[in-house]
């Protein structure tokens, strides 16, 4: 059975788990937490209110932006969405998980060339 | 039943200390989330007493959420627990321009161990100075004083005065030092000069106001404080948990 994840093992990297479901399409803090639990099958622990601070640091940079809509239930609801900012820091941030990603792969399993060498061309797409 | 959500809210928004304005659209963008939830658990069969706790449960501790929720850098920020944040910060662990707190970090950082352009507190270390039990900085005024001048009970530096004091010129009680007052480099004489001539009487005056001004900080850093946990604990009588 795997472990739970806390959320605090993750960092800073919620902002961009956040970011990324936000990519495909807007939706609110609900919904995104609704997402979040079901692409991590369950293996991420979280106090869902946790996530709005996380979300209001995102739109404070630009990152996301919001708008007020009424729902279904007649209450008014937040919806977010990507900015082209926040697509491009995505874009970003995708590409130094893939290089970290690559680089832990290849020292994990002993340092074989094609992993290190894999991790090289990813890092310097990352940080040009 | 929604008395519960509220008193939750309540919590929250307390902790979080928001700007009126800001705060009823967050209580709105919360109070949302929770009834969402409370609708799928009941949809899931729960009775809707359950659903509102386990809703309330889910959604995260108050001051976790609270706290998180505050603007990431106020004018002011005092916390009971976590990392106080703020131009002015005031809680167990402190950032700020003036912080003060059991760890605090800062242009003025005040407190058990405090680190900053100026320090102050039990433990610490400055860029610039330096007045603590123990203290390491470019000036350093403490029990035990480390740094380009220092002085105090044990003092070392390079021009260090004090109880028991080392360096290339030194001068106390007991003095270690490479140089004596004749033949000391003027750079040196200027730094231990930094004490006065008189020394004994500077360091005596500089120590009571250096002492004044701690106790100025931590008595308006502890009204504020306590201030703080009067406005949570009215609030929130689960603050002790």
């Amino acid at each position: 059975m795997p472990r739970i994840l806390e959320k605090t093992a993750l960092g800073g990297s919620v902002e961009t788990l956040l970011l990324a479901i936000l990519k495909d399409g807007r939706s609110y803090g609900y919904q995104i937490v609704q997402m979040l639990k079901a692409r991590s099958a369950g293996l991420l622990r979280m106090g869902e209110g946790t996530v709005y601070p996380v979300l209001h640091r995102l739109e404070e940079r630009g990152l996301i932006s919001a708008d007020w809509v009424v729902a279904a239930s007649g209450r008014k609801r937040k919806y977010y969405f990507l900015t082209p900012k926040g697509r491009r820091s995505l874009a970003a941030n995708l590409q130094r998980w893939q290089a970290l990603s690559q680089l832990m792969d290849a020292v994990l399993a002993g340092g074989q060339a094609p992993e290190f060498q894999a991790a090289r061309m990813t890092l310097q797409g990352a940080y040009p | 039943m929604s008395q519960m959500l509220e008193d939750y809210l309540t919590r929250v928004m307390v902790y979080a200390n928001l700007p009126p304005s800001h705060a009823s659209e967050v209580r709105q963008e919360l109070r949302d989330h929770l009834l969402e939830k409370i609708k799928d658990l009941k949809a899931q069969g729960l009775p809707e007493e359950d659903a509102v706790y386990q809703a309330i449960n889910a959604h995260g501790h108050p001051r976790v959420v609270g706290y998180g929720l505050r603007p990431r850098f106020p004018l002011v920020d005092i916390r009971s627990q976590g990392t106080a944040r703020g131009v002015i910060a005031i809680g167990p662990k402190a950032v700020g321009i003036f912080a003060v707190g059991g760890t605090a970090i800062g242009v003025f950082a005040c407190g058990g161990l405090a680190l900053g352009l100026v320090a102050f507190g039990g433990l610490g270390a400055a860029l610039l100075f330096a007045f603590c039990g123990m203290g390491a900085a470019p000036v350093a005024y403490g029990g035990v004083a480390v740094g380009l001048t220092a002085a105090g009970g044990a003092a070392c530096g390079a021009a260090a005065v004090g109880g028991f004091a080392v360096g290339l010129l030194a001068e106390g009680g007991r003095a270690l030092s490479a140089y004596n007052q004749q033949n000391a480099p003027e750079l040196l004489k200027d730094l231990l000069n930094l004490w006065g001539n008189n020394n004994h009487e500077r360091l005596g005056w500089v120590t009571m106001s250096l002492v004044a001004l701690l106790l100025a900080v931590q008595a308006v850093a502890g009204v504020a404080n306590r201030r703080e946990r009067r406005r949570l604990q009215q609030t929130d009588p689960w603050l002790q948990e």
